[in-house]
């Protein structure tokens, strides 16, 4: 008998739990069990046949070694689901599902429960490398970009959060050595020699400096403003050599009185903002935001990561936009002879630029109260063992994110000690220890031990959920108080999180994974066949459906507005890409619209950045579509092809669409299987090209008429994509659902669990009444026990 | 000296050498060749690995010559390589034993590591990264791990953690060509110092934490300890190197890599790999090539994923097979210029994939391409397509090869049958 932890309740839960696995006994099948298997089962799946490489005759009921416990699960839940035994074969008898599922479902359900109580859901869940960033950023105070020294997390189940796909490696740990010492070094640094200051203007003229010149790429300079054209086939087109960045760092970009020259539809011409060397020998360049010129000049603001000697460019970046032409084929750069407002060219003019360093997450006082607190350390100079010791202390107190005893903290100020005896400076003795904490595994993983978590290791978790980030004061507050537990403290504190600036990480870092948002770029969309998608365009969709997220967040919206909603956030660039015409405010960026009672685009299903990386560059697949509605939207879970199935080679010849090549694959029984769930979504889908754009017929409207019908698995059937979303709209519960488990999954850093499914459907029941409301879902979650235990 | 000792290894295997060592004797340029005859111990291990996969496959009746054996058919991929036949073996009818699960058997590739269909969570060492683990301490880099598009590699550690893989060109280019400041080697060194004592401390904190929270993290934190262990192995040997200049090299920074023609990347990376094998930089290297992007090739409008799924479209086929034909090209170019520098004969270099038949997503029929390393190569060693012979056992004596005394490679302990030392 394994040794028991856990007091109190636990210990109860667990006595029953021990008890009723001993009756029903962890490695006996239940009676009702071996009838079954020979009358519905055993004829595919016995030592002789092994259909998909499954025999049950020969399977042990020996639920406490993984691998068989998830085959038994998976017999139940097909046999409950009623897809196991097939089609084909005759029904279990109601009276035999009745005796068999609950005599089966119990021993699963004392076995997971004891394993999960026993070891956690959750096994040594470490920072992913943005909870790293956001976490230094907010422990120190400092704002260097610290991702890209870090390696990318894998996803499991769908997200970089959970536990089970995160690994160690020296290389990862070589890293964040390397990482803790950069991130110090800038906090050290700035808080004992100050705070880099940098402001600089440049006039028109000054940013023109060079024009006349062959080479010359920049903005003309023409009656006290700098004007930009849209000369899209002119590399670096808009670059202004003047500026160049003094030193790697934030800075604030002011574009004095930005005016659209002779706009667009909607009063605006729209353009991007980037840095980089603007170098044929260096061509990469970094975004630093889109530019919305109005007819009424105005400023624009924008905060940026800016390396050092980079320069800025500045153009028009709207692909609908006539391009100015000249005899020679090559644009008059050089001497802008030509007065291109007049032949009415569009264009961006601005009466100058203004750079100004920032320090978006605090300045010197900031940085310095992260490091030494208010110790003055010209005084402690004087007693450095003691300021040493006192100093470590309160650091690891917020990089542990919990009281650590002083046994626990000895080693790191070992480390100090012996720095300080070897002749090192205070300062250097200290971000010895300082590294050393940011490399310990109590930073960098979630200490959480088995059954209920602690308030401090609630207090993580929430803050790692709602913020992407360590808990701030308040909530070490409330952990210390040991309040988090009460459910109104927790909803006091759940609402201030909520409406605290550092709940957009969650939205950024949960669309990001969740939608797959992080792999907007992953495919260039081809130019010569998607001609006007451009930069702006793809900036505006993620904008759109991070909105979109939040707004049905914050204000509660029911589940089935995920996909069927009356609202979507459009600016002018991207209500035009998609060819609706509505009355949008120039100047104001992205705007709530409302929408009519069947509308094509509210809902996530079929927002822009959705169906940009459900497809790549060149054409869409209903499959990958497929799966990521049902996946990601409708939370089925889609089995792989089972081992054993010998791979079936598809033969497309003579299929005219991809619909007709998907009706060849799923002539294939085995095939069919799954594809009849994953194909009816992605083929509504195929109304939209790679870059959300509304189309009937396949090879830019040349090709084969675009057949979007089908039926759900569930037979329902749907003309096209309008239809299926009211389909899907309402089947709220299992939207809720899906919503659920996923951010569950992401928040705990754990997928979904055979006894899960219990605490799942009360915040499913619990909701019911808010409509499902996002908000309501997520605030159940967090007062799960799912959230709750570790 | 080193011309000569190659050319000796590569006429003269070490048995002929005994056989006629008598005789040998006798001869006038002996003195010359004696420190080179020492090393000839050497000289029968091969002393280097580049592993190339293609996330892919290869489109098996392109590849695989209708007839085996030394005087095989070449094929019509392998068409373009017959300059330097006899320089590698093709090789048909071969997988990893246990290892499935389409596209995601790409961890497996250079582990062997059977993996339940793909839904293993355990991987183990792979090829590349044993090989380091042994040899790879005498070069700057003990091993290089690449990917042309990703972070994915299927170079994984001995606890089975994937290593990231450098993806940036350019990155790379700087990382062995250009020497850092002295300010960052100062800092590098300090790091090294503090970083010894900051480790032991990571160390024992993984232990406490063991027993502070139980059973549960036990496996996570045991990673923490082997992680610990080899880190501190590698500061140790990084302290020799941070002053040392890097060497400077002819090839141009990759300042730009194209994004719709894969082959061209694949070409820039192992223009790199080629570099740092030259300059002794680090001796075992995977390149992964994950990279969608091909339509700026002639002909090809396509993604590389989607054309791999062909379903035995002939357009679609006609345009895989530019592509591949390209990857392929490129790899016989790196083959040549190895072989130019005299590298070829300690040199293993491999080309295959996880995917057999990618249309299918088969991981059975891997391509594989085996050239260098001072085998006998210029065959078609052509095993049972229906019946697959098992690849590990190639990847045992790749490994046998560098002198390492291996029983046991993932679920083989026999080196390849057929391929032969000496030629």
């Amino acid at each position: 008998m394994r040794h028991l932890r856990k007091t109190g309740y636990g210990t109860l839960l667990l006595l029953v739990i021990l008890l009723t696995s001993a009756k029903v006994g962890f490695a006996a099948p239940p009676k009702s069990l071996n009838t079954f298997l020979d009358r519905h089962c055993l004829e595919c799946h016995d030592d002789a046949v092994s259909k998909a490489d499954l025999n049950l005759a020969d399977l042990k009921f020996d639920l406490k070694d993984p691998a068989k416990f998830a085959i038994w699960q998976r017999v139940f839940e097909r046999v409950r689901d009623g897809e196991m035994p097939p089609a084909e074969k005759p029904r279990p008898e109601p009276v035999e599902l009745a005796e068999l599922l609950p005599t089966l479902k119990e021993p699963l359900l004392a076995a997971d429960r004891f394993d999960a109580e026993e070891q956690g859901r959750v096994r040594g869940r470490r920072l992913t490398r943005q909870e790293y960033e956001h976490t230094l950023h907010d422990l120190l105070g400092i704002d260097l970009p610290l991702n890209d020294f870090l390696p990318e997390d894998p996803a499991s189940h769908g997200f970089e959060t959970v536990a089970y796909g995160q690994q160690l490696s020296h290389y990862q740990l070589a890293r964040y050595l390397d990482v803790a010492d950069l991130a110090l070094a800038e906090a050290f640094n700035r808080a004992l020699n100050g705070d880099a200051t940098n402001a600089m203007d440049f006039a028109p003229g000054r940013l023109s400096l060079g024009s006349g010149r062959r080479n010359y790429r920049g903005p003309e300079s023409r009656d006290g403003e700098s004007i930009s054209w849209p000369l899209f086939y002119v590399q670096f087109y808009g670059r202004m050599r003047s500026i160049r960045v003094p030193q790697d760092g934030w800075y604030r970009i002011t574009l004095r009185d930005v005016r659209a020259v002779n706009p667009v539809i909607g009063g605006t011409v729209w353009g991007t903002l980037q840095s980089g060397a603007g170098l044929s020998a260096d061509p990469m360049l970094y975004d630093v935001g889109i530019v919305e010129a109005t007819e009424t000049p105005r400023d624009l603001h924008y905060d940026a990561w800016l390396r050092q000697r980079h320069t800025l460019l500045l153009a028009p970046n709207d692909r609908t936009l006539r391009m100015p032409r000249t005899q020679s084929g090559r644009p008059d750069t050089a001497t802008y002879q030509r007065r291109y407002e007049e032949q009415g060219y569009s264009g961006i003019a601005h009466r100058g630029i203004r750079i100004e360093r920032i320090h978006p997450n605090g300045d010197q006082a900031v940085v310095r109260k992260n490091l030494f607190g208010d110790t003055d350390l010209e005084v402690a100079r004087k007693n450095p063992k003691v300021t040493l010791n006192q100093l470590i202390t309160r650091f690891a107190l917020r990089a542990f994110r919990r009281p650590t005893s002083n046994a626990q903290l000895a080693p790191y100020r070992e480390i100090a000690q012996a720095a300080l005896a070897e002749g090192d400076s205070l300062e250097e003795a200290l971000r010895g220890a300082y590294i050393a904490i940011l490399c310990s595994p109590r930073f960098l993983t979630f200490i959480e031990e088995p059954g209920q978590l602690d308030d401090y290791a609630l207090a993580s978790r929430l803050s790692y959920a709602l913020w992407v980030s360590m808990p701030d004061g308040k909530l070490m507050q409330a952990a210390s108080e040991g309040a988090l537990r009460n459910p109104k403290t927790l909803d006091v504190q759940i609402n201030r999180m909520l409406s605290d600036a550092k709940f957009e990480r969650f939205i950024n870092s949960y669309s990001d994974q969740w939608l797959k948002l992080n792999e907007i770029g992953f495919t260039n969309p081809d130019r010569r066949r998607f001609r006007t998608f451009d930069p702006v365009v793809q900036e505006s969709m993620l904008q759109e459906t991070r909105a979109f997220l939040r707004e049905m967040i914050q204000s509660d919206r029911g589940a089935s507005g995920l996909v069927d909603s009356d609202f979507a956030f459009w600016n002018d660039r991207l209500a035009r890409h998609y060819g609706v015409d509505v009355e949008l405010e120039s100047g104001e960026g992205l705007q709530k619209v409302s929408l009519p009672e069947r509308n094509l685009r509210g809902g996530l299903l079929t927002q822009g950045a959705i169906l940009k990386v459900t497809a790549d560059g060149s054409s869409t697949s209903p499959i990958v579509r497929g799966v990521f509605v049902n996946e990601r939207i409708l939370g089925k879970h889609l089995a792989p092809p089972p081992p054993g199935i010998p791979a079936i080679e598809p033969d497309i010849r003579g299929a005219v669409s991809i619909r007709d090549q998907l009706e060849k694959h799923r002539s294939n029984q085995s095939c069919y299987s799954c594809h009849r769930t994953i194909d009816p979504p992605g083929l509504a889908l195929e109304n939209f090209n790679p870059v959300g754009q509304w189309r009937t017929r396949y090879g830019g409207g040349r090709g084969a008429t675009i057949d979007p019908a089908s039926a759900t698995p569930e037979g329902d059937p749907f003309a096209d994509i309008l239809a299926l979303k009211k389909i899907y709209a309402q089947r709220d519960g299992q939207l809720a659902r899906a919503f659920t488990e996923h951010f569950l999954t992401y928040a705990t850093g754990a997928s979904m669990r055979f006894s899960d499914h219990g605490a799942v459907d009360e915040i499913i029941a619990a909701s019911k009444s808010s409509g499902y409301g996002l908000q309501t879902l997520m605030k159940a979650s967090l007062a799960s026990p799912i959230f709750q235990h570790k | 000296m080193k011309n000569v000792n190659l050319n000796l290894g590569a006429k003269i295997s070490r048995r002929t050498l005994l056989r006629a060592g008598g005789v040998s004797l006798a001869l006038p340029f002996l003195d010359a060749m004696t420190p080179a005859l020492a090393k000839t111990q050497e000289a029968t291990h091969a002393k280097r690995f580049v592993g190339v996969s293609l996330s892919l496959g290869l489109h098996y009746p392109n590849l695989v010559p209708e007839t085996a054996g030394l005087d095989y058919q070449a094929s019509r991929y392998l068409e373009s390589l017959q300059d330097i036949r006899n320089d590698f073996t093709v090789i048909s009818g071969s997988s990893h034993p246990g290892v499935g699960g389409g596209h995601s058997a790409e961890g497996s590739i250079f582990s062997a590591c059977p993996n339940q269909g793909g839904s293993a969570s355990r991987n183990t060492i792979s090829l590349d990264q044993l090989m380091a683990k042994h040899l790879g301490h005498e070069t700057r880099f003990p091993s290089m791990v690449l990917n042309t598009s990703g972070q994915n590699s299927p170079s994984y550690t001995e606890n089975g953690a994937m290593i990231p893989a450098e993806n940036r060109a350019m990155q790379l280019f700087t990382k062995l060509f250009v020497d850092d400041t002295p300010a960052e080697q100062d800092r590098q060194s300090q790091l090294i110092r503090r970083g010894r004592s900051i480790m032991d401390v990571v160390g024992a904190e993984a232990k406490t934490l063991q027993r502070e929270l139980g059973v549960g993290d036990r496996e996570k934190l045991d990673a923490w300890f082997t992680s610990v262990r080899e880190l501190e192995g590698r500061l140790v040997a990084n302290e020799e190197w941070i002053r040392r200049p890097k060497p400077k090299v002819s090839l141009e920074p990759p300042v730009s890599v194209p994004r719709n023609n894969e082959v061209a990347v694949e070409k820039i990376f192992l223009d790199i790999v080629h570099m740092a094998l030259v300059t002794d930089s680090t001796r075992f290297v995977t390149l992964h090539t994950t990279g969608n992007g091909v339509s700026d090739l002639e002909g090809v409008d396509d993604g590389y994923h989607n054309l791999s799924h062909h379903g035995r479209d002939e357009d679609k086929i006609r345009q895989l097979s530019v592509v591949e034909q390209g990857m392929i090209d490129v790899w016989g170019d790196f083959l040549r210029k190895l072989k130019q520098d005299q590298l070829l004969d300690e040199t293993m270099v491999l080309m295959t994939s996880n995917l057999g038949n990618a249309s299918a997503h088969a991981n059975d029929n891997l391509p594989v391409l085996f050239a260098g390393g001072g085998f006998r190569h210029g065959q078609h060693l052509a095993f049972d397509q229906e019946n697959n012979y098992p690849l590990p056992n190639l990847y045992l004596s790749a490994l046998r090869r560098l002198g390492l005394d291996i029983d046991r490679f993932a679920t083989t302990s026999t080196s390849m049958r057929g391929l032969e030392i000496g030629g």
